[in-house]
């Protein structure tokens, strides 16, 4: 009995891992704060250990952990946004139905709701638990929420996710399911420039993407990321030789290569660095840049935007920041976060973007 | 008035950059865009103009909201030439991003555009020699200038005479950074000049004509081919 108790139930070690390992959010005050609430005062002059250490010994019930884990938890951070377009439209029935079918293969662990968007998509919602063996063992099983948006609109559907394996997987599942019902391949587009081989392309992916984003004009690049090519050629080039991989291959760690690097500043794209770099063949693989809104309000928006797999550019996934707005003659200091609605508009800015640039610039390539 | 130079290294002929700006030429229906005013086989004058509109809300002492449309323009006024130094603000606005942003999309990204390093004691000491010594140095500002054991001062000294010597006395062979120096001018160039170490000046005289301009730039290119090795030790630290 007492074996399985001690999986069941946190015993004091625990309940002083979950207080302890929380020095941003679980300060001496929110301590002492907890104490209080059973009506326990401890000195000023305590140490935060000797009050986590004195917490952990009280008897605690399930709502009480409970409390104590959300207090823990950082608010609901913001898993950057990637999207997927279908060449036609999907009806909103069907949508209802694959996600239906969906939500009976699902465990008991996983919520989904669903309803139609209030500008005519469709929106669903799925909770899951995800564990991560790594944290204190009350923080273990993480709560996540995925907002998955379908917007139908001008003969193509575009489907706007978090740019999480679990929003993939779903997105996946209910594609297929839609497949089923129309009997017919879905055609999708994504955002992916593994067909263009030049860094120059890659870079002026972005460089286009900042620069042209319509209804902004660029102010500050703070962000960098860049990789190079070279390492690809490298190892197709050992693929032919099999007789002596080892002996190339400790050749190979014998010279120091630079594969990526990360630049942060300002004004970064104007930067002797910069320069050199992309003349030495590195290619931007992800970039955080502010624009100023040209139409009233002025307000500047910080963007981020980059690739999941850095070496072919696949897995277009991007963000927004926050905004500095515009007050008497000049911008706030502070940055603060957008609005939902502003949000999704900028968003479909970035994809309708990103997706014309990236078929301008394979038009350019095969042309 | 106030005078920027930076150095920019241009992949394009000042005819192309032209060109490239009147493609993205300031008009009533644009909101922001150039204003070429002159062009010459080895300069160019253009303004970068933005119109910039907002709503400002006023509240009374009762709660009451009263907004008003605004409109302001922000100009950036330069001259780009082959002949370093290579780009020139004249009265610029704060923030120069705007338009530095745009000049990396005129040339695809491919400037770059980098803040001057000038050792203003040389950069001073030149322009005295060009207005044949009618001028003294009347002002420094220095910044961490070590006293010892991890102590920096930040120092402001300024004369009625020249102070040149009094400084190098109290400097002597400590480590210091010179941010800014004061030149006051005698007639018939009557005023002063605040030269600092990012590559700006800014002048208060009377008359401020291209002569003045020109002198300054002459004596900057001087001063940033003659202060490297001196600009290294004051960068070590």
């Amino acid at each position: 009995m007492n074996e399985y108790l001690d999986h069941l139930s946190a015993n004091d070690n625990d309940i002083y891992d979950l207080l302890i390992s929380g020095k941003q959010r679980i300060t001496v005050s929110v301590l002492r704060e907890l104490l209080r609430d059973r009506g326990i005062f401890c000195s000023a002059k305590d140490e935060r250990e000797d009050i986590c250490d004195y917490i952990s010994m009280i008897p605690h019930g399930f709502h009480d952990i409970e409390a104590i884990v959300e207090k823990r938890e950082p608010p609901g951070r913001r898993d950057k946004t990637t999207n997927i377009q279908f060449d036609s439209e999907i009806a909103l029935d069907d949508i209802k139905e694959a996600v239906e079918s969906y939500m009976k293969t699902i465990g008991p662990n996983e919520e989904v709701k669903h309803r139609i968007g209030r500008d005519g998509g469709y929106v669903i919602k799925v909770e899951y638990d995800e564990f991560n063996h790594n944290r204190a063992k009350l923080l273990q099983r993480e709560r996540n929420e995925a907002k998955i948006d379908f917007l139908v609109e001008n003969g193509k559907t575009v489907v706007r996710l978090p740019a999480t394996d679990k929003a993939k997987r779903v997105v996946e599942a209910i594609k297929e399911c839609v497949e089923q019902r129309r009997k017919a391949p879905l055609a999708q587009e994504k955002v992916e420039l593994a067909e263009l081989s030049t860094p120059e392309l890659r870079s002026k992916f972005f460089t286009s993407l900042i620069s042209k984003l319509p209804g902004f004009k660029l102010r500050n690049v703070m962000n960098l990321k860049v990789s190079s090519l070279r390492r690809s050629e490298e190892t197709d080039e050992s693929l032919g030789i099999d007789l002596d991989t080892a002996e190339s291959e400790a050749r190979m760690e014998m010279f120091a290569v630079v594969h990526s690097m990360a630049l942060s500043g300002q004004n970064l794209v104007q930067s002797k660095e910069y320069k050199e770099l992309s003349q030495r063949g590195f290619y931007i693989t992800h970039i955080s840049w502010k624009s100023e809104q040209i139409e009233n309000p002025p307000n500047i928006v910080q963007f981020e935007a980059g690739f999941e797999d850095k070496h072919n550019c696949l897995g277009f996934r991007y963000g927004v920041q926050g905004e500095f707005k515009y007050h008497k003659g000049s911008h706030r200091k502070g940055i603060s976060p957008v609005d939902d609605k502003e949000r999704a508009k900028y968003f479909s800015l970035i994809e309708q973007t990103a997706l014309k640039l990236k078929n301008e610039l394979l038009a350019e390539t095969e042309g | 008035m106030r005078y920027k130079w930076l150095n920019v290294e241009w992949p394009l002929s000042i005819a192309q950059l032209a060109a490239r700006m009147k493609s993205m030429e300031f008009n009533s229906t644009q909101q922001h865009g150039f204003v070429i005013d002159k062009i010459r086989d080895d300069t160019l004058e253009a303004r970068y103009v933005e119109r910039i509109s907002y709503t400002d809300t006023i509240i009374d002492p009762f709660g009451n909201e009263t907004s008003f449309d605004r409109m302001e323009y922000r100009h950036s006024a330069f001259r780009l030439t082959k002949a370093p130094p290579t780009l020139e603000f004249i009265n610029s606005p704060r923030s120069l991003q705007a338009v530095l942003s745009r000049f990396s999309e005129i040339s695809d990204f491919t400037v770059s555009i980098e803040e001057l390093q000038v050792d203003v004691l040389v950069w001073a000491e030149e322009l005295l020699k060009t207005v044949k010594g009618a001028g003294v140095l009347d002002s420094m500002q220095i910044s961490r200038l070590e006293l010892g054991n991890k102590v920096f001062a930040k120092i402001l000294v300024s004369g009625e005479k020249d102070i040149k010597d009094a400084c190098a006395q109290l400097i002597g062979d400590r480590k210091h950074t010179l941010e800014k120096i004061r030149v006051r001018l005698q007639s018939p160039l009557k005023g002063t000049i605040v030269l600092s170490n990012g590559g700006a000046a800014t002048l208060s005289i009377e008359e401020v004509s291209e002569h003045v301009a020109s002198l300054l730039r002459g004596s900057l290119n001087v001063a940033l081919t003659k202060g490297k090795p001196i600009l290294a030790t004051t960068a070590s630290h």
